[in-house]
């Protein structure tokens, strides 16, 4: 190749790369005053997008650098860099024809062509005939970018961090809110292994918090507020099937009983308000008092057995235990006539109630299972959307991660502001016999069992707790040092948490 | 009858590309004697630069040319002018219907001589000489018309069995009439093919106009020079050819010949429905060797692709058939050109680009 030749080539190929670099650099500048205006338009329009400033610009700034740079080691086509010069300096293809020719075929013609243009191409401006500079357009998107960007970055920088902390958030509550409804989902397989009234009620209670999760439109503190407001009613429902039970009685029943013959082992277990047991051993018992394999003591002892048994009646009658206290009774006149049988009979009946008594003892025990279940969801909601870094997106029903790593809103603040949790045995069964022995038919057992996890304290508890840690952290946002979204959030933290039902009940 | 040759002292020029500097002397030199050749012509033709310029291109690449123009434009002149700027003999025929092929090329004769015996002897026709001027080709029978095909393609007539070769060079010049086409044999496109350039000569200006009266009108009328001899028109036609043409330009060309065929893939829906015959390979080798002198006359060392559609209507307008609908949605073949030329153009430049 003429040495003329390559030297201008060379300085072609440089000329082509610079300007496929401007263009390129021209490309993305008009892609980033769209991607800006897009991004303006999201902003206004809705505030919840995923990209925040920082990383827009960068990303920008990245896609230029990258255009400028693949456009720059892009590789020249010889034949369009040919057809280039000869477009640009009017050479009427002379480029291209010495590009094309060999020597050989015509030598004297290819070089007297060269020369031809060489002395052109070197009198020639090439910056005036190649011109290489950002049009007027490019200059008016690279100021319409500086002015937008700036604009964006001053004005949503921190509008735009906070709604990126936002968009976290909701992940993670539509996260928690997916356990929550795993939770559901065990209570019905639960429900369809053991009929439970109880837990058949929460459940249909609980059908419009299920709809809210399914169309995953609830927002943090209405998520709390649904799940408050379930807690409470399975409290209620606790509280309710505690005042009807008759465990406050099991001690003194056991006191009653225990002086007649063969009722110590059913005494030991009412004692261990273990209902069931109690019913198991009276079945015993009562058999041998059907037989009359039992010798009852003198008169006056049973009499004065018989009064402690109707005084024990009157008290079950009292707390509306109206079958139990018709059973004491005709045991205490059994007790007091001195027939073994008549006493088996009432025996029987209040093995019933005791059969009763059990069930409850389970029920009672699955809605506190359930109620545990319920707090923990709300703390990992609570928790899960305040933390911020380090949060733990395990569901709740998992082992929770106790290692509180989060290092940005929320750091410092006690994870556990209501105070410890109060522990019970995880995965306990409670089996309860359904029916007495020489009953005809199938007989029937109900398992009860509890999930995983950990139970808490009663909100009531809750309230002291909380009015303590949110004296701390208004203590805390007051002294110091923290930016306002930081102290915002801790505000709506604990607004978020705030156990409502049980205050009212501590203000009658 | 040949004419006497007016007496010339111009040298012939000898134009060699043995190295760089007689090459470039050489170009220069060709310019030279082609302006001072057309300066000469011009002398006596006022304005019509373009047809000059072409007819004299064409001469130079050793074809003939048809003129198409309306009568008292200047085309007899052009010719007559040219002959004697080159020192060429010059024969003129009027074709008229009962023109007969001998009456062109020539016959035997029946010669008795005057010691009684007898003899057949040649009288050679007016095609015997360097410049024919074929006036209203059109007007000829087809028999007549293509007696000339021998001679404008072999440059040699066959009479008799005998075939006798026409001076050199030889150059057909002809002209017809667009009009009065009543009692016209339009030309076969064989003929048609053999003619290098078919030019449309048109109106003058009116400022051209006002020379022409001028000039003509005066009491002296310009005399038309010898500026060289018909030698050197054959030397300049060699030298030209040995131009070099890039093999994208080559494929260029042949693209647009290729472009007036209605039956090629990719062919515009204008050729589709319009052209019924393409132009012929010939189109491509005169298209190639007209843009090789312009390139030379422009200065340059190579063929660039505007020399190729630069030549484009003048080479395609008498070698493209339109067909009936054409004619009848009145299509001008000249703008039809135009258009295959802007579209291959800007392929081309779409295909520099991708």
């Amino acid at each position: 190749m003429d040495p003329r030749f390559r030297a201008l080539w060379g300085r072609a190929h440089r000329r082509w790369r610079l300007m496929q670099a401007m263009r390129a650099f021209e490309g993305s500048l008009w892609f980033g005053v769209l991607v800006l205006m897009v991004w303006l338009a999201v902003a206004l329009w809705n505030d919840s997008h995923l990209i925040q400033s920082p990383m827009l610009v960068k990303a920008l700034i990245g896609v230029a650098v990258l255009a400028v740079f693949s456009a720059w080691i892009n590789w020249v086509d010889p034949k369009r860099l040919a057809r280039m010069l000869d477009h640009w300096f009017d050479l009427k293809d002379g480029s291209r024809t010495t590009l094309e020719l060999d020597d050989a075929s015509a030598g004297n013609w290819k070089s007297a062509s060269i020369d031809q243009w060489v002395e052109q191409l070197n009198r020639e401006s090439w910056s005036k005939r190649w011109p290489i500079k950002p049009s007027r357009w490019t200059l008016l998107s690279l100021l319409g970018l500086l002015i937008l960007g700036g604009a964006l970055q001053a004005r949503y920088t921190v509008a735009l961090s906070e709604l990126g902390r936002r968009m976290k958030e909701q992940a993670a509550l539509l996260s928690q809110l997916d356990s929550v409804e795993e939770m559901f989902k065990q209570w019905e397989e639960e429900l369809e292994k053991n009929p439970n009234e109880a837990l058949e009620k929460a459940l249909k209670d609980a059908e419009p918090l299920r709809e809210k999760i399914a169309e995953k439109t609830m927002d943090q503190r209405e998520a709390l507020l649904e799940l408050s407001r379930m807690e409470e009613q399975l409290a209620k429902m606790a509280e309710k099937m505690k005042s009807e039970s008759l465990e406050p009685l099991l001690g003194e029943m056991a006191e009653a009983l225990e002086p007649l013959p063969e009722m110590d082992p059913t005494a030991q277990a009412l004692k261990k308000k273990n209902a069931k047991t109690a019913e198991e051993e009276l079945d015993e018992a009562r058999k041998k008092y059907e037989k009359g394999e039992v010798a009852l003591p003198d008169k006056n002892r049973r009499r004065s057995m018989a009064e402690r048994m109707k005084e024990l009646a009157e008290q079950m009658a009292g707390r509306g235990q109206q079958q139990a206290s018709q059973s004491m009774s005709e045991m205490a006149e059994g007790l007091e006539q001195g027939t073994p049988r008549q006493m088996s009979e009432a025996m029987e009946s209040l093995q019933e109630s005791l059969a009763r008594e059990a069930m409850r003892q389970a029920m009672e025990q699955s809605l506190q299972a359930q109620m545990g279940q319920m707090q923990q969801a709300k703390k990992r909601i609570a928790q899960g959307s305040g933390e911020g870094e380090g949060e733990d997106s395990t569901p709740f029903l998992a082992d929770q991660n106790a290692d509180n790593q989060e290092k940005g809103i929320g750091a410092g603040i006690d994870e556990k502001p209501t105070g410890d949790e109060t522990q019970s045995d995880a995965e306990r069964k409670l089996e309860v016999q359904i029916g007495q022995v020489g009953d005809e038919g199938d007989s029937q057992s109900m398992t009860l069992s509890a999930n995983q996890g950990t139970q808490e304290q009663d909100a009531a508890y809750r309230v002291e707790d909380f009015a303590v840690y949110e004296k701390m952290s208004l203590q805390a946002i007051g002294s110091e040092n923290l930016p306002a979204t930081h102290k915002r959030m801790l505000r709506q933290y604990f607004e978020t948490i705030r156990p409502q039902a049980p205050v009212e009940e501590t203000q009658p | 009858m040949s004419p006497a040759k007016k007496q010339t002292h111009a040298q012939t020029v000898t134009l060699s590309s043995d190295n760089k500097t007689q090459l470039k002397e050489s170009i220069q030199t060709f310019q030279e004697l082609f302006d001072s050749l057309q300066t000469e012509v011009q002398k006596l033709i006022v304005g019509q630069e373009e047809i000059v310029r072409n007819t004299l291109i064409a001469m130079i690449a050793g074809g003939h040319v048809l003129l198409e123009g309306l009568p008292g434009l200047g085309k007899t002149a052009l010719v007559k002018s040219i002959s004697d700027a080159l020192h060429l003999s010059f024969q003129r025929i009027q074709f008229t219907p009962d023109l007969m092929p001998t009456d062109l090329i020539g016959t035997k004769m029946f010669i008795e001589d005057n010691q009684g015996g007898s003899r057949f002897e040649f009288s050679p026709g007016p095609i015997f000489c360097n410049l024919l001027l074929g006036d209203e080709i059109n007007r000829a029978t087809p028999k007549t018309q293509s007696a000339l095909l021998e001679a404008m393609q072999e440059k040699h007539v066959t009479i008799a069995g005998e075939t006798r070769p026409l001076d050199k060079p030889f150059f057909v010049l002809a002209t017809q009439n667009p009009l009065e086409l009543e009692g016209t044999y339009p030309l076969p496109e064989a003929q048609l093919d053999r003619f290098f350039f078919k030019l449309n000569v048109p109106y003058p200006k009116h400022s051209e106009f006002e020379e022409i009266i001028e000039r003509t009108t005066g009491k002296e009328i310009p005399e038309v020079n010898t500026v060289f001899e018909g030698k050197q028109l054959l030397e300049m036609g060699q030298f030209a050819r040995e131009t070099p043409v890039a093999p994208s330009l080559k494929k260029q060309t042949v693209e647009l010949i290729l472009a007036t065929h209605p039956d090629q893939p990719g062919a515009m829906d204008s050729v589709k429905r319009y052209i019924r015959y393409g132009a012929s390979p010939r189109a491509g080798q005169t298209l190639l060797l007209a843009a090789k002198i312009r390139a030379i006359l422009e200065g340059r060392f190579h063929v660039a692709e505007e020399d190729i559609l630069f030549f484009a209507k003048p080479v395609l307008r008498h070698r493209v058939m339109m067909n009936f609908e054409a004619q009848a949605d009145g299509i001008q073949l000249d703008e039809l050109l135009d258009e295959i030329c802007e579209a291959m153009k800007a392929r081309w430049d779409q295909d520099a680009a991708a």
